[in-house]
């Protein structure tokens, strides 16, 4: 796996001979270090890892798709990360969780069914009381991926609807329409089911 | 301000402006409905904020970063360890629950200990804000409904009429009245919120009140349309049962179910409480800890001494679109109490407290159902799945159930992906299967063409089987699947039959005609010589049993169909080719209305048989 830190922008001596043929990497100077990525994931990983499982119902598939998620974001870091860090995060691993992205990938089509026990993550987390079903996330189960997601980025995750709006990738408003009907929803759900 | 739910949520998470954050605090004091919308929500997001915690160890996290390529391999792990963090200064102070730490041993900890902290009062706007009143003389409780509204039935999410909530949930900032049901007639409604400043510099202290209080909460409320909400209950139940069977595959020996539908424990013992040796039934417990009791907070009566009129509550799915033109009572109450004779009542920038006080106590789990002996029994949507009663035994799905459990563990993303369900596939599967044996179990039986039918009939009908004789055993041939001809039409017996003709084999039908002459009724068949070899076929007629029928046998002849049918009120009521025929015969039946004697005889060089009955 390469490493995602960009080099710095030097200009040769050759380059500065021909000052109009040059083009300056801006991003370069402003993506951050991988460390600091590191750094920031290692202080959301917890949260990542309990959002994506009470997101999709199963911490190996969570961590999977958690995994997915920060090396779609190492790939592609935002440029603030200390201001978007969080978001980003949280967009690139739900968009995981509903695309199904898995990392490393799993092999597609017929290989499939050739394939020896399980090619899922190595990687232990301690999810004994978040697997355990009940009746909280049955309710949450009957709700579609967005308001699902909603009700927990904003509930479980403690984001703010700014931040929501970048990782539901929708506008602020929208959110919060998306956070009252999650409720709702969720409630009457609850309120059905737990008798 | 309008009551909203969007509003409502917005408010609950803080993200409305100071000013009209200060209106919901300000309408919420006045709108028991409002108040109990918002402990709905408050209650709803501290059920998915207490969900359990996932931790990933140091090891964990570093081979995850290693895995994505944020770290090498012999890099350390950035930032302090996770669980060997020194607690601050700040954190000393609080209980360990409260700590931003999470830690194995309370996994439930919140981590954002900000949501549990005591809601600020509210800012409001200078030019929208008096001068605080006077502190009222007496304190009384918070102007808080005294029961608590989530152990009562009320229709706050009632399917009767509920439309889509995204649709009816839209953020208004200019109050807008369109719904005249809703509408409440207050005096002082059509002065601007800004208009009454000045007169509220001086306010009068306020009037206690405290006999007065809230109406009490409705316990059901009649759905609005009989018929939409009948379906929209079905629907309803018929989702909660779709999603309660789905969730039937957590049934998993890795997965316990501590409560709810699928909790071992109930399914074995509905009626009495569970005993403490059930080795399968792990209540999860909340450690008892040290609770801070909340310090009660003090709430001027004055803010309430409205009086509450008995009001009907319309279920809460209805504040989503519905306006409430409520005015701002704190700017109007010098006027309305100028109109009335009293002194003023002013308000105290205090938010309102929700129905739901908030409380660290240790609260057992709102998902639990009680055990105990004299608790109700569960409703009508649970009781089949808990009590196992609404399927026989002989009738479990759960072998295919964790056949499909099975298959879908082994697909992707599988369980992982909302709305994708891997029974789907299986059902697909199944009925692939059943198509392709239905294909080819109906191709070893479909009808072969009509020219291998023609020549295999003729080959043993006609053609001798050849046995060579060996001495070697042979092989029987296995006979091809057939279509086997229906059995030939067999004549009955007749009765005066007597037969004409010479034997001639190259006559045909052409026609037959019928008519009535004086004193006997006449059949007349015409005949073809195709060849004009001459001679007469040779024709067999009688009387069928019963007398009532008329039977005429042509040997050799090629019949051209049905006959035509004869005209009413004559002795032959009918007339058919017996299909299929015996061999090399071509028999007609003729009904006759009743029975008669036969004559028959050919014309003009056996080219009409003439049958006259009389």
């Amino acid at each position: 796996m390469s490493h995602t830190a960009r080099a710095p922008c030097i200009l040769r001596p050759q380059d500065r001979a021909f000052p109009l043929n040059v083009m300056i990497n801006v991003a370069a100077n402003v993506l951050p270090e991988s460390r600091e990525l590191a750094a920031t994931t290692r202080e959301h990983l917890d949260d990542l890892v309990t959002y994506a499982t009470h997101l999709v119902f199963d911490a190996h598939d969570a961590v999977d798709f958690v995994t997915a998620g920060i090396y779609h974001a190492s790939r592609y870091p935002p440029a603030r990360l200390r201001v978007d860090g969080r978001a980003a995060l949280y967009r690139a691993v739900t968009r995981a969780c509903r695309q199904g992205q898995r990392y490393p990938p799993r092999p597609h089509g017929p290989v499939r069914l050739f394939r020896r026990g399980s090619q899922g993550s190595r990687i232990e987390v301690d999810a004994a009381a978040a697997s355990k079903m009940n009746t909280v996330k049955r309710a949450l189960q009957m709700l579609s991926f967005d308001r699902r997601a909603a009700l927990l980025l904003r509930d479980l995750a403690g984001l703010d609807y700014r931040e929501m709006a970048r990782v539901l990738e929708c506008s602020p408003d929208s959110t919060a329409r998306l956070v009252a009907a999650a409720r709702r929803e969720f409630g009457s759900i609850y309120r059905e089911i737990a008798i | 301000m309008r009551c909203s739910l969007l509003t409502l949520s917005s408010y609950l998470d803080r993200e409305l402006a100071p000013e009209r954050s200060a209106e919901v605090d300000a309408h919420l004091v006045g709108c028991v409905r409002c108040q109990t919308g918002l402990g709905y929500l408050r209650e709803e997001a501290h059920r998915v904020r207490t969900l359990s915690r996932v931790t990933v160890p140091d090891d964990g996290a570093h081979a995850l970063l290693t895995t994505v390529g944020l770290l090498a391999e012999d890099e350390a792990l950035p930032g302090e360890p996770r669980w060997h963090a020194p607690i601050t200064q700040l954190e000393q102070g609080l209980p360990p629950w409260l700590q931003d730490r999470g830690g194995r041993t309370l996994p439930w900890a919140p981590r954002n200990p900000a949501a549990h902290q005591p809601v600020p009062a509210p800012v409001i706007a200078p030019q929208l804000v008096p001068p605080p009143p006077p502190p009222p003389p007496v304190q009384t409780a918070p102007p808080v409904v005294d029961e608590d509204p989530f152990t009562m039935t009320m229709n706050f999410d009632s399917p009767a009429g509920r439309p889509a909530v995204e649709e009816d949930i839209e953020p208004s900032a200019e109050p807008q009245v369109t719904h005249h049901d809703f509408e409440v007639e207050v005096p002082g409604t059509a002065q601007s919120p800004a208009a009454p400043i000045e007169d509220l510099q001086e306010p009068e202290p306020p009037v206690v009140t405290a006999a007065q209080g809230p109406p009490p909460m409705p316990v059901a409320l009649p759905p609005r349309s009989p018929v939409g909400g009948i379906v929209a209950r079905m629907r309803d139940a018929l989702a909660v049962r779709m999603a309660l069977l789905r969730g039937e595959g957590a049934l998993d020996p890795d997965i316990q179910i501590v409560s709810g539908a699928g909790a071992p424990a109930r399914r074995r013992q509905p009626a009495g409480p569970l005993p403490e040796s059930e080795a399968e039934f792990e209540e999860v417990e909340l450690p008892s800890q040290p609770q801070p009791q909340p310090q009660p907070q003090p709430v001027a009566v004055g803010a309430v001494a409205e009086s509450f009129e008995p009001m009907e509550f319309e279920p809460m799915d209805a504040i989503g679109d519905e306006e409430l033109d409520i005015p701002d009572r704190w700017l109007n109450e010098p006027q309305r109490a100028e109109a009335a004779g009293r002194p003023a009542v002013l308000p105290v920038p205090i938010r309102p407290p929700a129905p739901v006080a908030p409380s660290h106590e240790p609260q057992p789990e709102p998902h639990d159902i009680d055990d105990s002996p004299g608790a109700p029994p569960p409703g009508r949507h649970m009781r089949s799945v808990l009590g196992g009663t609404g399927r026989p035994s002989w009738l479990s799905l759960e072998p295919i159930r964790q056949a499909m459990r099975d298959v879908s563990r082994s697909r992707e993303p599988g369980v992982a992906i909302a709305g994708r369900d891997s029974r789907l596939w299986v059902f697909g599967g199944a009925v692939l299967i059943i198509l392709l044996v239905g294909v080819l179990t109906g191709k070893s039986v479909s009808t072969p063409s009509s020219s291998n039918t023609a020549a295999h009939s003729h080959g043993t009908a006609t053609t001798p089987v050849q046995q060579v004789p060996t001495a070697a055993p042979t092989t029987i041939a296995t006979p091809t699947a057939a279509p086997t001809p229906p059995p030939a039409a067999v004549l009955p017996a007749l009765t005066g039959a007597h037969t004409l003709g010479s034997g001639a084999t190259q006559y045909g039908v052409n026609g037959i005609r019928y008519g009535v002459h004086p004193g006997d009724y006449r059949i007349v068949v015409d005949l073809g010589d195709t060849t004009g070899a001459g001679g007469a076929p040779t024709v067999t007629l009688g009387i069928g049993p019963g007398g009532t029928a008329l039977y005429v046998e042509f040997s050799s002849v090629t019949p051209s169909g049905q006959p035509e049918t004869p005209s009413a009120g004559g002795v032959v009521t009918g007339a058919t080719l017996l299909l299929p025929s015996p061999a090399g015969k071509t028999v007609y039946r003729f009904s006759l209305q009743h029975s008669a004697t036969v004559s028959a005889y050919y014309l003009f060089n056996a080219t009409r048989l003439v049958i006259d009955l009389t």
